[in-house]
């Protein structure tokens, strides 16, 4: 009786087939070796993330250019239609704003007397850094962008970066020329908040939505819809009174905040250079100095 | 000569059309000033071309380039890194495992594998978020996304055969 052939691909299949397996449980182990690494800040891991974010994001920024073009041709297209009736509204808003400019002036005169007359120390000056978002991220699981400022244009790590009403967010990453940003709303953020009125103190956390929750709120707050927030300075990372937004809703369990970030048409930011980002960014190099 | 060289380019291109359609979609999904605006949850549609790629290139398509796929994912969005691997990874297990199953029946068997199959992937993330930040994340937006994901599916069904043909991969 004759025996059947033995074909070569019989005998290679079930050799690709174990490979796969192989191959999918050590990506798998790896994959999850690398999250952990990452999460826990492993020194190599932040350097490998930042080089790659360095090699990276010429190439998105080449790929996003037509993109970008034709978003702000339709953009363009769009407010031509309300053209005259933003004229009208700008107009008004110019009268308003120079009536409160002459009361600004005259409280910032008495307000620098005041201060000379009680010896007050004040915040050191801070500088603006301006730049643009390069990338935005718009899934559910982290809420961060890129911007195209880096540890060459002045970018260090706790800066707190801003839109051109309120606060966006925090820098994490700092690569050469670009710089990550933690939003607000992200899960991962964490920020010392007062209200603007009454100061009382919370912690405004994230949670991948667009409303970040208020949390640790003094039981005797007389909080209500609409109250002011503004950051606190509480913890050194970043200075008081930047501008958060106001309470959106209050309901049995919690407390939301609407940002003042416009986040739809975010594209220029502005990084705020202060001193207390030098002292936590040489606490993140070298903890244990 | 000239020719043999471009025809070896074409055939090398052909080769990395999955790959390359994948790092587009990346790309494209991290795109500030989108036209629907940078708030609104986008499809997670790398996941979709995948799903399709792991099903019609199983061959080719290779679980370290899934890998660096996700890495170069994880990097644009900011995700930490090998979070956007694990997802990939388990799209394309499942995928090839019941490939045959799958591969010849109609189109709206194919969706409803698909939506299974992504369904598990947003369990995983939403379970992975939740561990490596401590706390409970909140559904709404993985929900949002996933029925994104699986209502653009047959468009990117439909624009990726499409290539597939032109390439005739």
């Amino acid at each position: 009786m004759a025996r059947k052939p033995v074909l070569f691909s019989s005998l290679v299949k079930p050799i690709k087939a174990w490979w796969q397996r192989i191959f999918f449980s050590v990506g798998i182990v790896a994959c999850t070796l690398f999250l952990l690494m990452d999460r826990g800040e492993v020194g190599y891991v932040r350097e490998i993330r930042l080089s790659l974010t360095d090699a990276l994001m010429p190439i998105t920024q080449t790929i996003f250019h037509p993109i970008k073009s034709f978003s702000k041709f339709v953009d363009d297209f769009k407010s031509l239609s309300q053209a005259h009736e933003k004229v009208r509204v700008l107009g008004v808003q110019v009268r308003e704003l120079q009536a409160e400019l002459i009361m600004t002036r005259g409280l910032l005169t008495q307000n620098k007397r005041l201060k000379e007359q009680t010896n007050f120390v004040d915040f050191p000056d801070t500088r603006i850094i301006t730049g643009r978002v390069v990338t935005h991220s718009g899934g559910p699981f982290v809420k961060s962008m890129l911007i195209n400022i880096g540890q060459n244009n002045g970018a260090r790590l706790g800066q707190a970066v801003m839109s051109e009403f309120g606060l966006v967010g925090i820098i994490v990453e700092v690569a050469t020329s670009f710089s990550r940003v933690l939003q607000i709303t992200d899960i991962n953020s964490q920020i010392p908040v007062v209200t603007e009125n009454t100061r009382d103190p919370a912690i405004m956390a994230g949670d991948n939505t667009k409303f970040p929750k208020l949390k640790f709120i003094p039981s005797d707050s007389l909080i209500a819809v609409g109250d002011r927030i503004v950051t606190s300075g509480h913890g050194g990372v970043l200075p008081p009174d930047i501008p958060i937004g106001h309470i959106a809703e209050i309901n049995a369990t919690s407390v939301h905040v609407s940002s003042l970030v416009d986040w739809d048409r975010l594209d220029y930011i502005r990084i705020l250079d202060y001193r207390f980002a030098d002292n936590l960014s040489q606490y993140l190099n070298n903890p244990l100095d | 000569m000239r020719l043999v060289f471009s025809q070896g380019f074409f055939e090398g291109f052909k080769k990395i059309v999955p790959e390359l359609s994948i790092l587009f979609l990346a790309i494209l999904s991290v795109q500030p000033q989108s036209l629907l605006g940078n708030s609104v949850i986008s499809p997670f549609l790398c996941l979709s071309a995948v799903f399709y790629w792991s099903l019609h290139r199983q061959g080719l398509f290779y679980v370290i380039t899934l890998i660096i796929l996700g890495i170069i994912s994880d990097i644009l969005t900011g995700a930490s890194l090998g979070f956007t691997p694990i997802l990939f990874l388990t799209v394309f297990t499942i995928s090839s495992w019941q490939r045959k199953n799958v591969l010849l029946k109609p189109f709206h068997l194919i969706w409803g594998a698909f939506s299974l199959v992504s369904g598990l992937t947003f369990v995983i993330a939403w379970a992975i978020t939740s561990i490596v930040s401590f706390q409970y994340a909140v559904v709404g937006p993985f929900a949002t996304q996933y029925f994104m994901t699986v209502i653009t599916f047959p468009l990117l069904v439909w624009l990726l055969s499409h290539i597939q043909k032109a390439v005739s991969v």
